[in-house]
């Protein structure tokens, strides 16, 4: 069982999973617990020969009842591949489980953020390779969160509707756009190719989506890590997060779906590590405009396409 | 993919405020199939008694493999 500790210095909750030390640390092939389970083989999480697309609670949860919730979602009974490799379709139907498990973890009263991410590459701490992401339903609002709902406060209104418009304002940081969603790299990214995909509407959380706002924004996801994968001509690490309402109260009053990635790599063959400024202050230094990586990053994502 | 359903997708999810209290889901005893937007939901449990739910795109265009789909969901 986890427990909470309150860093009263930073003002943050520090969760303490002692028996996450004991997880599945990149496995051989043969023995991946995401795979199907297949006849005459090993037992694996989903005892089933074939899946589209599985959930299931975290072996190894970092929170679980009465105090949040973890889940691992697998995208596919495929062991190779990644998010960008999905179909379209299969992409699509992810973002409606999305919404599936932000519904259903937010509606219980130990949840009271609903996050789901995905954790790319062994630069980032992955531990299976098999292609798959994760939802935590924190039983308190996380610090991300309280920073995103006091820039709502500071700007007077919704911070990612203002933000976006000053970035079509501007143009020279955005990768492309749609008729629903757009992605860009932030002005004040701290990574140098950090990148936002958001919805042009305000909606305050997935459940606010349509089909047509699931289709696009997964369509503009697997458009952006293809061209990730194309930067460097390398699996590009990342860090995956979507944002949106908090699950408590009324989530009406701050929220606007976006999903930010945080990818590691500065250049093909170096990472940023967060150091001194980065750990001891909380104030990142970068060795790169964002209007120079997204010239870069859109030339990637037109060589994807 | 999974044998495919004479059921139309129910793509569009309900409307904010529309007081549909199962947001566009179709009810479903224990064991059954629920239905939400494009997606079969089977929830089921593993030995060890965590959750697990399975996601089948009614649609039949679920993506890798839908030539192998027949056996999806089924007990190893």
């Amino acid at each position: 069982m986890s427990a909470l500790r309150f860093n009263e210095l930073r003002g943050e909750e520090v969760v303490y999973a002692i028996h996450r030390q004991d997880r599945t640390f990149l496995p051989d092939r043969e023995h991946c617990p995401l795979d199907p389970t297949r006849p005459g083989g090993p037992q694996t999480e989903i005892p089933f020969p074939a899946f589209e697309i599985a959930v299931f609670d975290n072996r190894f949860p970092a929170f679980e009842p009465p105090g949040g919730a973890a889940e691992v979602i697998v995208y596919s009974d495929r062991h190779d591949g990644s998010f960008a490799t999905l179909s379209d379709a299969r992409a699509e139907a992810l973002m409606w489980v999305w919404r599936h498990r932000y519904e259903e973890l937010g509606a219980r009263d130990d949840v009271d953020y609903v996050m789901i991410f995905e954790n790319r590459g062994v630069e980032v701490g992955v531990t299976l390779h098999h292609p798959h992401g994760q939802v935590y339903g924190y039983p308190f609002v996380p610090p991300v969160l309280e920073r995103e709902l006091a820039a709502d406060e500071r700007l007077g209104g919704c911070a990612s509707c203002e933000l976006l418009r000053r970035e079509l304002h501007d143009r020279e940081r955005v990768l492309f756009e749609g008729d629903r969603v757009v992605a860009y790299v932030p002005f004040a990214s701290r990574w140098a190719y950090e990148a936002h995909v958001v919805l042009r509407e305000h909606r305050a959380s997935l459940l606010d989506c349509d089909g047509a706002d699931l289709r696009e924004l997964s369509a503009s996801l697997q458009t952006l890590v293809r061209g990730y994968d194309a930067l460097f001509d390398r699996p590009f690490p990342y860090v995956m997060v979507v944002h949106q309402a908090p699950t408590i109260g009324d989530r009406e009053s701050g929220g606007h779906v976006h999903v930010e990635f945080y990818p590691p790599l500065r250049t093909p063959d170096k990472l940023k590590f967060l150091a001194g400024s980065e750990q001891g202050a909380g104030t990142f230094i970068s060795d790169t405009l964002p209007e120079e990586t997204a010239v870069a990053l859109r030339e990637a994502i037109a060589r994807a396409a | 993919m999974a044998s495919g359903s004479a059921t139309p997708p129910a793509e569009e999810p309900p409307e904010p405020g529309s007081g549909d209290p199962n947001g566009g889901r179709e009810a479903a005893a224990p064991g059954e199939e629920e239905r939400y937007g494009p997606l079969r939901v089977r929830r089921t449990r593993k030995d060890d008694g965590r959750a697990l739910i399975l996601y089948s795109d009614t649609r039949g265009q679920g993506g890798v493999a839908d030539d192998d789909r027949e056996d999806a969901g089924q007990p190893a």
